[in-house]
C-alpha cells in the first residue's frame, strides 16, 4: 500500500511541467505580453531574464494566478490553470520584498498555508521543522520578521514556500534586496535547494549573472516577447540576435559596425578585422566578446581610454574605429590611458549579425 | 567662550521653548480653571475678580452634580452610544476601505468622491429631516436612533483613516496570502486586519471621543432623562434650591466629570494616537 502511494506521489510530481501557449497580456491599450510560448520540463530550473518592463514579472504573476490571462493558456502539470485561483494552482511564490506576515512568528509564517488546508498539527510541526532544518533557521522559529536580517527573511520566505511542497516554485527577483556578498551566497543556496528538492522552478531576474549561474534553461525576454530560449551555454555561444548577445555575458559583447569586403570585415576608419571562413557578405555587425580579444604586437589598433584592474583580470575600455569596446585580459598589464594596443580576435568566437540584428550562422 | 553657531542654537531653542510654553498655557489654562472652580465653594466660584487657587478647598459640588444628573446612568448611556457607534463605524468603514484600497471596480472614483463629500455636509442640515423621520419611525428618544446617526456620521471618517492605513500595507502581503491558499475572507481577517489593528484602535478611539463630545444630535434626538448623554446634561445646568445665580462650581464639576473618564483612555493611547494620525506606515 505504502509502495503504491509513493508511486502515485512520484507520478504526480512528474506531472509538474509548465506549458505556456501563446500567452498575451493587455492592460487597456498597453500590450505587455505579445504572445509568449515556452515549455518547462518537470524539475527544470527556468530563469526568465530581461530588462525591466520586458514582461517577465507579469508572466510569473500570471503563472501564480495574480494576473489574469488575456489570451492563450497556461498549463501546470496537465491542468489548464487560466481560470484557477492562486490557492488552487499548487504553486508557491517567493517575493522580492519577502512579503512575510509581520504579525506572525517565523513558525506561524511557515505554517499558515498548511493551517488553511486543515493539516493536522503534528504534520505541520514536522514539515516546518524539516524546512527549517534544510534552511538552517531552526533557532529563528519563534522570532518575528522584524527581528531578522535580510538574508534570514529571505530564508524564511523560502521556508514558507518549501513547507507547501508545491508543484512549482516561483521566484520574483528574490535576491534584489540583498547586498552583493549575500546575493552570491543565497544564489548558491537556492541552486543547492533545487538540486535537493528537484521541483520545477521558475525564477525571474534582471541580472544575467544570476540567470547564467542558476538556470538549466534561460528564457530571454524583451518588450513582451521571447527573444531566445536555451541553456546558459547555448545562449552564450550562439545568441540568436544582437539583443541576446549583448544581454548575456559580462562584460557585454562588443559590437563593431562595418561591412564584409574580400573576406575581411571592414569597420569605419579603414580598420580590417579577420572573419571566419565562408562568412556571408551581408553581415553588418561584428560581435566579439571582451575575453576573445587577445593583446599582442600584431592585430588591429585601439586607443586605451580607461583601465579597470579587477585583480584576477583587467578590463580595458578602448576605442576602435569610433566604437568603444571592452577587452578582458588576465595578464598583468602596464598600460596608460591614451596608449595604443593591438588586438587579435579569436576568429572561431566571432559572431556576425545581419542588418536586422539577426545572427548569421557560418 | 561660546561659539556663535552654538549661541545661535541655544537662542533658537530658547525661543522655541518659550513659544511652546505659551501655547501649552493657552490650551491648559481652561482645564486648570475648570478644575479649580469645581473645587471652590459656591460663593467663591462667583467672586470677582476670580481666585486662581481655591481659598477653601471643597468637593461639595461633585456629589450634588452626580445626584442631579443621575451621573452613572448618563455615563453608561454615553459609553453605550459612543462605543457602539464608533465600533460599528470602524468595522464597516474598515471593511469598505479595504475593498477600496485593493480592488478596482466600475464607479469606484464616484463612490469614493461621494463618501468623502458626506464629511463636508454640516450636521445642522441633516438634523431637521432626521428629527422628523425619527418621530415617525419611531427612533426618537432611543439609543438605537442615536447610534445610527453617529455611526452614519463616523463611517466616512473611519473609511478615510483606514483607507490610508491599508494603502500603506504592501499589496504583496495580500498576494502572498492568496498564493498560500487564502480566500479573500482569510486574507482580510487573518492577515491584513491583524496588521492594521493599531489603525483600527486609533480610529475607534478617535470616533469614540467624537461621539462622547457630540452635543447637537444628542440634544435634539433625546428627550427623556433616561436617554440623555453627558454633554446634554451639562447644558441642563443643575441648580441648588433657593439659589438664583449661575452655579459656576457645579458647571465646572460637570465638565470635570465629563472629561475624567476620557483621561485614562487618552493617556493609554496618546503615543499611538500621534503615530496613527501622522502615518499609517507599516514596518516591512
Amino acid at each position: 500500500m505504502i509502495g503504491s502511494h509513493m508511486l502515485m506521489a512520484a507520478l504526480e510530481k512528474q506531472m509538474a511541467s509548465v506549458s505556456i501557449n501563446d500567452v498575451q497580456k493587455r492592460y487597456g491599450s498597453y500590450h505587455a505580453l505579445k504572445g509568449v510560448s515556452t515549455q518547462m520540463a518537470d524539475g527544470e530550473f527556468v530563469v526568465l531574464v530581461g530588462p525591466s518592463g520586458c514582461g517577465k514579472s507579469t508572466l510569473l504573476r500570471m503563472l501564480a494566478g495574480l494576473e489574469s490571462i488575456s489570451e492563450g493558456t497556461i498549463e501546470i502539470g496537465s491542468r489548464v490553470v487560466n481560470d484557477l485561483r492562486p490557492k488552487d494552482r499548487d504553486v508557491a511564490l517567493v517575493f522580492q520584498n519577502y512579503a512575510l506576515y509581520p504579525h506572525m512568528t517565523v513558525e506561524q509564517n511557515m505554517s499558515y498555508a498548511l493551517k488553511l488546508m486543515n493539516t493536522p498539527k503534528s504534520v505541520i510541526n514536522e514539515k516546518v521543522g524539516n524546512a527549517a532544518r534544510i534552511l538552517n533557521i531552526t533557532e529563528l522559529l519563534k522570532r518575528y520578521p522584524r527581528q531578522l536580517s535580510g538574508g534570514q527573511r529571505q530564508r524564511v520566505a523560502m521556508g514558507r514556500a518549501i513547507v507547501r511542497d508545491p508543484q512549482v516554485f516561483l521566484f520574483d527577483e528574490p535576491l534584489s534586496n540583498l547586498d552583493a556578498k549575500l546575493r552570491v551566497q543565497m544564489r548558491a543556496e537556492i541552486k543547492q535547494l533545487h538540486q535537493r528538492l528537484k521541483t520545477t522552478v521558475v525564477y525571474v531576474t534582471h541580472d544575467q549573472v544570476e540567470a547564467m549561474t542558476m538556470a538549466d534553461k534561460i528564457v530571454v525576454m524583451r518588450d513582451g516577447i521571447i527573444e531566445q530560449v536555451g541553456s546558459p551555454i547555448e545562449l552564450f555561444d550562439r545568441p540568436r540576435n544582437t539583443f541576446v548577445a549583448g544581454f548575456i555575458g559580462s562584460p557585454s559583447m562588443n559590437f563593431i559596425p562595418g561591412s564584409v569586403k574580400d573576406g575581411l570585415f571592414v569597420a569605419r576608419a579603414g580598420v580590417h578585422l579577420p572573419l571566419p571562413d565562408g562568412a556571408r557578405v551581408d553581415a553588418v555587425t561584428y560581435g566579439i566578446r571582451p575575453e576573445h580579444l587577445k593583446l599582442g604586437e600584431a592585430g588591429f589598433p585601439a586607443d586605451v581610454i580607461v583601465i579597470e584592474p579587477m585583480g584576477s583580470s583587467t578590463q580595458i575600455i578602448a576605442k576602435v574605429a569610433e566604437t568603444v569596446i571592452t577587452v578582458l585580459s588576465t595578464e598583468r598589464l602596464a598600460l596608460q590611458p591614451g596608449s595604443t594596443i593591438y588586438l587579435t580576435p579569436h576568429v572561431e568566437s566571432v559572431h556576425l549579425f545581419d542588418p536586422g540584428g539577426q545572427r548569421i550562422e557560418s | 567662550m561660546i561659539k556663535p553657531i552654538q549661541a545661535n542654537r541655544v537662542a533658537s531653542r530658547t525661543i522655541l521653548y518659550i513659544l511652546l510654553v505659551i501655547v501649552l498655557l493657552f490650551m491648559a489654562f481652561p482645564i486648570y480653571y475648570m478644575v479649580i472652580t469645581s473645587l471652590k465653594t459656591p460663593s467663591e466660584a462667583y467672586r470677582l475678580p476670580p481666585t486662581l487657587w481655591p481659598q477653601t478647598l471643597t468637593v461639595e459640588s461633585y456629589p450634588f452634580v452626580i445626584e442631579a444628573w443621575s451621573y452613572w446612568r448618563t455615563l453608561a448611556n454615553t459609553i453605550l452610544v459612543a462605543g457602539t457607534a464608533a465600533l460599528a463605524a470602524t468595522i464597516l468603514g474598515g471593511i469598505s476601505a479595504y475593498g477600496f484600497s485593493r480592488m478596482e471596480f466600475p464607479g469606484k472614483a464616484i463612490l469614493y468622491g461621494m463618501l468623502v463629500a458626506t464629511i463636508a455636509i454640516p450636521g445642522m442640515v441633516t438634523l431637521g429631516p432626521i428629527f422628523l423621520a425619527y418621530k415617525d419611525l419611531p427612533l426618537l428618544d432611543t439609543h438605537m436612533g442615536l447610534i445610527l446617526v453617529f455611526a452614519a456620521e463616523f463611517i466616512p471618517v473611519a473609511f478615510l483613516t483606514m483607507f490610508s492605513y491599508f494603502k500603506a500595507i504592501p499589496k504583496e502581503l495580500d498576494e502572498a496570502s492568496a498564493v498560500d491558499g487564502s480566500r479573500l475572507i482569510d486574507t482580510m481577517f487573518r492577515i491584513i486586519f491583524p496588521i492594521a489593528l493599531p489603525g483600527f484602535a486609533v480610529t475607534f478611539l478617535l470616533l469614540f471621543i467624537a461621539g462622547w463630545n457630540d452635543f447637537l444630535f444628542a440634544f435634539t434626538l433625546t428627550i427623556t432623562p433616561d436617554t440623555r448623554l453627558l454633554t446634554v446634561r451639562l447644558f441642563e445646568v443643575p441648580v441648588r434650591e433657593g439659589v438664583n445665580r449661575t452655579p459656576y462650581d457645579l458647571i465646572a464639576a460637570g465638565g470635570v466629570l465629563i472629561l475624567l473618564p476620557l483621561i485614562p483612555i487618552l493617556l493609554r493611547v496618546q503615543r499611538q494616537l500621534v503615530e496613527g494620525v501622522l502615518a499609517g506606515a507599516v514596518k516591512e
